[in-house]
């Protein structure tokens, strides 16, 4: 195997595993404020589930954004739209209205033009360009995603 | 109701004053100089700001979330996308394309049709 193609596989990887975190925090979350006025002990499990999912999906983008450009990095996160709507129609039975499947497509073209911008500034030079929601927060600790999300 | 999208709003507030914080590189610990180096570059105001975005941000959604269904409450992180772009423009001063303003538009123009049930 090829050095290039090592890590491929590697970042695919991650990927996989970003969308993994990603849809557990988001699960975690609605489990933790669905069950907020029935307090019990599970309620602390789905919270710091919460967290941890959310901090893992942190360090893995941090990982992730070294590797790939912003023009690629964005689209792939913002395929994190589909997914929760997915999970949250399926697992949720939540009502999947056109209006929220027409909404994400929506996120997903503007987060797309949002990084085709950020390109072309890097192309240009200079400027550093805008960090994305999702990338590392303040200090060592991931932040939140776009939700923390985000 | 009202209160959770106060929530949601207040939680992108937070996410997005620490993406400028790290943008600006305002948060940075000292490790090399000591311990006592290390305390006092870690008591700003700044890292406060970011501990607060990184600590309450997910209680808000979560809290959100008790009212609201995940499908509605998971759309509002994308207007993180719009104030960090926004604000990275009007306070920092970084450059931004068309592409970003119009990014920005169709991202505002999705969550406005994703809401409206």
């Amino acid at each position: 195997m090829t050095r290039s193609n090592y890590s491929a596989a590697v970042i695919i990887l991650l990927l996989l595993f970003s969308y993994l975190f990603l849809v557990g925090g988001q699960i975690c979350a609605k489990m933790a404020g669905s069950t907020l006025d029935t307090p019990d002990r599970m309620v602390l499990v789905f919270i710091f589930g919460t967290y941890a999912f959310f901090m893992l999906r942190g360090l893995l983008w941090i990982f992730l954004l070294r590797r790939l450009k912003l023009v690629v990095a964005y689209p792939l996160m913002s395929i994190g739209y589909i997914l929760v709507l997915m999970v949250s129609f399926v697992l949720f039975r939540e009502e999947p209205t056109p209006a929220k499947i027409i909404g994400a497509m929506f996120l997903v073209a503007g987060v797309l033009l949002i990084s085709v911008g950020e390109n072309r500034l890097a192309a240009q030079g200079g400027s550093r360009g805008t960090s994305s929601p999702d990338e590392a927060g303040p200090g060592t600790q991931p932040e939140t995603p776009p939700g923390a999300a985000q | 109701m009202i209160r959770a999208y106060g929530a949601l709003v207040l939680m992108v507030f937070l996410n997005t004053v620490g993406q400028l914080l790290v943008k600006r590189g305002a948060v940075r610990i000292v490790l090399r100089s000591g311990i006592a180096a290390l305390v006092r570059s870690m008591l700003n105001l700044y890292l406060l700001l970011g501990c607060a975005s990184v600590v309450l941000a997910p209680l808000l959604y979560m809290y959100a979330l008790s009212f609201l269904e995940l499908s509605v409450g998971y759309s509002f992180t994308g207007l993180t996308y719009v104030s960090v772009v926004l604000s990275g423009h009007l306070l920092l001063h970084e450059r931004i394309t068309l592409y970003h303003i119009a990014g920005a538009l169709v991202i505002l123009a999705g969550l406005t049709i994703w809401n409206i049930t």
